[in-house]
């Protein structure tokens, strides 16, 4: 998960827990951090290649359109799902977002209810439902 | 044609000078110019004649002086590096002198006078009007001159049955009295000109500054308008996120801890996230009124009837729940719209006509169309609560309501947006309603 803002990470750790689904959520909090842990640089030498991405627009460093932009572009990331989770509903930041190959775009809803069931959606489709590859490096 | 130009080129620059065209000195230099590149062949052409009828009746000294003249006139035209006055007056002096030399050699029944009275318009209207006088005065001596000339027997003048003294001053009186009603009346005729030459520079110079202080204030109004719609839109979307913070934490407050709190508390938090539930609906309205007719739209042509399925579509689940019945009229035409908010403006209006739906009343919405002016008029009647008369226009202001939150929930915005839509397309909106009758929405939009 990459986003910068404090509550909106704890509210995605609480809704993961409340899902029961088996999982292991890392959080980065910029743009460029997101870059490392891909790149498996700086502090994030041992971070493992995630199964689902869920990114941010507005954040600090490098935006979730320029992060978006690298994994799409790069032969060993382009195949991990990327869904774009943000406040903004500006069409610019959706049209921008799917032309740059996003998975899906979801604005956080406001009620806290909708939001928690927004992330239990996401958990239940992309890990329960979908098969996503195995590979975790590409040949 | 091209020798034409480059001759008229030549004394054009030798003698119009490099005046203001506002200034009428620059008309007068421009006629010199003129006279002497009309003057120039025309003499020519009189020359020939001219030498023949001196060569014939023996008139020497007057073939010499008219060879004189046109090579002053040469001189004025081609001599480089002197100035344009100088260039008058040699222009002038040998008028005077061609002048005098036919009175002297032909008398009265020469062209001397003539030439002498010509020379007298011509320098009264290429000189500056400081020298108006200086010409008829020129003319007074030399009359003179020769009635001295004459009185002393030093000019020869022909004798016919009247004392040549009083011939010469019977006529040249004449002509003395002509220079000086010129010399009175001409600068009169310039000075008007100067004056509607002066006013209508200034005029032209006040319109230029009028445009271009009106230039600045529509830039200044066009930046201010794009300004205000870039915070509207920067503001409502940087105040979504600490708002969802605060209503998402209370949800979660209420969600962990409700069962734990007492009535009151769980009262309180609900008022909270009422607010701020209503604050982002306020906020979700800002931006789309601030998006609302942004410049990157384009207009797309797009049948009328194709929007309102997309509407219907969008409000499905309201249309179903107060069993609404939407009925459409007329054949519905192709528009040009910008699509986007267009179908904002008919969704505003179907959602407003289910909202204010009267109590135990199916909501019965009835859309048409009619063509009038050029335009488009399109019309959404409703069985609803109606309007009052004194709110007719107030509806359509940016957070204009009627009703309190309890009664009927909304922003006051969405007519703003409707409004903002129709003026974009070119049109207007307006609604005819009466209290508990129904009303019926009307836009216009440019066909």
């Amino acid at each position: 998960m990459v986003e910068d803002n404090e509550g909106d990470i704890l509210l995605t750790q609480e809704a993961f827990e409340e899902a029961r689904i088996l999982t292991r959520l890392s959080v980065v909090r910029d743009g460029k951090e997101a870059l490392d842990f891909l790149q498996k640089q700086g502090k994030h030498t041992n971070a493992e290649m995630p199964d689902l991405i869920l990114l941010d627009v507005n954040l600090p460093k490098k935006n979730g359109h320029e992060v978006l932009k690298y994994i799409k572009g790069d032969d060993s990331l382009k195949h991990i799902p990327v869904i774009m989770l943000t406040t903004s509903s500006s069409p610019k930041d959706i049209n921008q977002s799917y032309n740059n190959y996003a998975n899906c775009f979801i604005t956080k809803p406001v009620d806290v209810n909708e939001f928690i069931g927004v992330i239990t959606t996401i958990e239940n489709f992309w890990i329960s439902i979908v098969k996503l590859p195995s590979i975790k490096r590409a040949p | 044609m091209n020798a034409w130009n480059a001759y008229s080129n030549r004394i054009n620059q030798h003698c119009s000078g490099s005046g203001d065209v506002k200034d009428i000195d620059h008309w007068r230099n421009n006629l010199f110019a003129g006279t002497i590149i009309y003057v120039l062949p025309f003499c020519l052409i009189a020359l020939l004649p001219g030498i023949y009828f001196c060569m014939v009746t023996g008139q020497y000294i007057l073939a010499f002086v008219d060879i004189l003249t046109v090579a002053s006139i040469l001189l004025v035209a081609f001599m480089p590096g002197i100035s344009v006055l100088v260039r008058k007056i040699i222009f002038f002096s040998f008028l005077i002198v061609l002048s005098c030399t036919l009175l002297i050699s032909l008398g009265l029944s020469g062209p001397g006078l003539i030439y002498l009275l010509a020379s007298c318009i011509f320098s009264l209207l290429i000189f500056p009007t400081k020298y108006t006088y200086w010409p008829a005065w020129a003319i007074t001596c030399i009359c003179v001159f020769f009635t001295t000339g004459i009185f002393l027997n030093i000019i020869p003048w022909p004798k016919r049955n009247i004392e040549p003294t009083a011939e010469w001053v019977a006529v040249s009186s004449n002509l003395v009295f002509l220079s000086f009603l010129l010399a009175a009346l001409v600068p009169k005729l310039f000075k008007g000109l100067q004056e509607t030459l002066t006013k209508e520079q200034e005029l032209r110079e006040a319109l230029a500054k009028q445009q271009h202080s009106l230039q600045e204030a529509l830039q200044l109004v066009q930046q201010k308008n794009s300004e205000l719609e870039q915070f509207a839109y920067v503001a409502s979307h940087d105040l979504q996120e600490p708002l969802r913070m605060v209503t998402s934490f209370m949800g979660m407050l209420k969600n962990k801890y409700g069962g734990q709190l007492d009535e009151k508390a769980n009262t309180y938090i609900n008022f909270a996230v009422d607010g701020g539930k209503r604050m982002q609906i306020m906020i979700g309205d800002l931006l789309e009124l601030s998006r609302t007719g942004r410049k990157d739209a384009i207009e797309e042509t797009i049948g009328l009837g194709d929007i309102l399925i997309e509407v219907q579509q969008n409000i499905s689940k309201l249309i179903e729940e107060n069993h609404a019945r939407i009925i459409i009229s007329t054949p519905l035409p192709e528009l040009e719209v910008y699509r986007g908010d267009m179908s904002r403006l008919l969704q505003n209006l179907l959602t407003n006509a289910i909202k204010f739906r009267k109590n135990g009343e199916v909501p019965l919405i009835n859309i048409a169309v009619a063509e009038q002016e050029g335009m488009w008029v399109i019309s959404i009647k409703d069985n609803g609560i109606g309007i009052e008369n004194e709110n007719l226009e107030k509806i359509f202001e940016i957070f204009g309501r009627l009703h309190a939150q309890d009664a009927y929930r909304g922003s006051g915005i969405g007519l703003a947006v409707c409004k903002k839509v129709a003026e974009q397309h070119g049109g207007r909106i307006w609604v005819e309603s009466k209290e508990g009758e129904g009303s019926i929405f009307n836009f216009t939009i440019e066909k």
